[in-house]
């Protein structure tokens, strides 16, 4: 499905990324661990078409995403690409429903489906009660629910989940992996940056980066 | 990518972001009320000042000059309608002879007019100003070498129309054709007199001097540019009405409400385009998010400058309705203090030139805001947490 090579990312004279080639499969679930500053959140921005790469190429079902207009981009993050990230970046004056409706708005989904979507993934990821709560008001464990729910409603492809779990406490960041789990059991593609060992030893395949390189597979 | 929710993400964005748009269309109501009501302003108030000043001098007014004819050659370009030059005595030599017949020294007391314009009727201009001298000449006007009698003067000359008759002046003897005899008003003497050319009388007096002028202005308001121009001439001029100070403070209003009109024009567009980057940049981890939840640059664009053209006709009609309450609320301030019947109301061009205006401005920031929006990253979404 994803296909890395000879992949380097250089801010001036600093590699963040230095030459990695990487294969990712259809359902696989890769977990890439490594220290601060180890470049695996540049890697997960590369893959998902937030950022480019100095020097190599990254396939996405054959087609090198570094050749793509900014049209194409566009439309491989909406289509292809969820995004999860530590952080959440839910927009904190919408509700949950209209977050959750933004990539749909976007992709031109009908109103109907829009909703049907929305319900089924809220359903899924048990937010359906927040649907109408500001997402600034919910806790951490909801905004990250919101988030996945947001990054699942165009049903992607691949889902890049950067530190999923790094905001929450033991008991959400636990739920937060079960549902990581479950959407692989159900055929998503999964890249899980984090440098926790136990979030780790969920994915089916480990890559380790040190200093931008890959240390181990 | 799809446009058909281009007006439903459209509203989510002004919903999402009402404050900011609130604050905007404060600002820029605030504008266009006051640019509107200013432009009206200058517009009618120096507009009712003329109009007051021309009922008050219905027949126009005149100024006092001194100098030659030659100074006041191209004068009706300044807004000068009708000049009456006087010298006494300058025909003292002249004579009329028709055979045997001489009129001499008919012209002691000769006054020289000139009409600066060249439409009046002949005939009029006998009926009217021109008989109440003892010699009345013109501009040529096709009447060159050519010569009305009054009818005393015909009969002492036994010449009626069709004869030629011999006019000799201090410098030159000219043959002229009697063109026409003429009565004189009943209430002037009724001494012979005749009508010559204005070029007749030039030729025939190797010029004129120093004499006095009378420079009519059938419009009051134009009195000011009469009196720039006869300075510039380096004239010496006496307001015989005393308009010019009035006419000059009008004028001078004119120019203030101008200055101030077009300056906060100025400001109100430059304020209504920078809006659209104010708002780019506001929202710029807003519209880092769209992009990094796939939507292009061009749809944010669109986004936004949509949202702001809704906002920017908000604040137009606020503002025009505004702008009246202002000059509604300043007539009645000029009512109470000057006793002055003030209505400013609203000209219908002001908002539309203000509004036009403020578009071009926007359209020509557009372009700068695109690009402003085109290197914001979906990465700027990460820096902090949203």
């Amino acid at each position: 499905m994803v296909e890395i090579r000879n992949l380097s990312k250089k801010y001036g004279d600093f590699f963040a990324l230095n030459d990695i080639s990487m294969t990712v499969e259809q359902g696989d679930y890769t977990a890439v661990m490594g220290r601060s500053g180890s470049g695996k959140s540049t890697l997960l921005h590369i893959i998902g078409g937030l950022d480019k790469a100095t020097v190599g190429q990254i396939l996405f079902e054959g087609e090198d995403i570094a050749a793509f207009s900014e049209k194409r981009a566009a439309r491989y993050r909406n289509q292809k690409i969820g995004f999860v990230f530590q952080a959440f970046h839910l927009e904190p004056s919408y509700s949950v429903y209209k977050n959750m409706e933004i990539p749909l708005l976007i992709a031109g989904t009908e109103k109907e489906e829009r909703r049907e979507r929305i319900k089924k993934y809220a359903d899924k990821l048990g937010i359906s009660e927040k649907l109408n709560s500001v997402s600034r008001t919910l806790s951490g464990g909801e905004k990250q629910r919101a988030a996945i729910a947001r990054a699942l409603i165009t049903e992607p492809k691949l889902i890049l989940a950067d530190e999923p779990c790094g905001n929450l406490d033991s008991v959400n960041a636990g739920t937060i992996m079960d549902i990581f789990d479950m959407l692989n059991s159900e055929g998503k593609t999964i890249l899980l940056v984090t440098h926790q060992e136990g979030d780790a030893k969920r994915a089916r395949k480990r890559i380790v980066l040190h200093d931008g390189a890959v240390m181990n597979e | 990518m799809n446009r058909k929710n281009f007006f439903e993400f459209l509203r989510l964005e002004i919903c999402s972001a009402k404050k900011y748009y609130i604050i905007f269309f404060l600002i820029l109501t605030s504008f266009f009320s006051i640019t509107m009501s200013m432009f009206s302003s200058a517009v009618v108030v120096p507009a009712q000042y003329k109009a007051n000043l021309r009922e008050a001098f219905p027949k126009g007014t005149s100024l006092l000059s001194m100098g030659s004819p030659e100074k006041t050659v191209g004068m009706q370009e300044a807004g000068v309608d009708y000049i009456s030059f006087m010298y006494n005595g300058i025909t003292h030599n002249a004579s009329l002879k028709n055979g045997s017949s001489i009129l001499d020294n008919l012209l002691g007391e000769a006054q020289l007019f000139k009409n600066v314009f060249n439409k009046t009727s002949y005939m009029s201009r006998l009926d009217g100003l021109c008989v109440s001298g003892r010699m009345w000449s013109e501009d040529d006007n096709g009447v060159k070498n050519q010569i009305w009698l009054s009818k005393p003067a015909a009969a002492a000359l036994q010449a009626s129309v069709g004869h030629e008759v011999e006019l000799t002046g201090r410098a030159a003897d000219v043959r002229l054709a009697v063109i026409g005899i003429y009565e004189e008003n009943a209430e002037e003497d009724n001494t012979p007199a005749f009508v010559i050319s204005y070029g007749t009388a030039y030729a025939i007096l190797d010029g004129v001097g120093e004499g006095t002028f009378f420079l009519e202005i059938y419009d009051v308001t134009r009195i000011a540019r009469v009196v720039n121009e006869l300075d510039k001439r380096g004239i010496d001029w006496f307001d015989m009405s005393g308009t010019v100070d009035n006419v000059n403070a009008i004028a001078s209003s004119e120019t203030l409400f101008w200055v101030l009109t077009v300056i906060l024009l100025i400001i109100g567009a430059f304020a209504a385009a920078n809006v659209l980057a104010m708002l780019v940049k506001v929202r710029e981890k807003t519209y880092g998010l769209y992009k990094m939840l796939g939507a292009e640059t061009n749809y944010i664009m669109n986004l936004a400058f949509s949202a702001l053209s809704f906002l920017l006709t908000f604040s137009a009609v606020f503002g025009i309705f505004f702008s009246v309450l202002i000059n509604g609320y300043f007539d009645g301030i000029a009512l109470d203090l000057f006793n002055a019947d003030f209505k400013i109301g609203l000209v219908w061009y002001a908002p539309v030139a203000v509004i036009a205006i403020n578009s071009l401005f926007l359209l020509l920031r557009y372009f700068r805001t695109k690009r402003r929006l085109d290197k914001i990253s979906p990465l700027i979404v990460l820096t902090e947490e949203t």
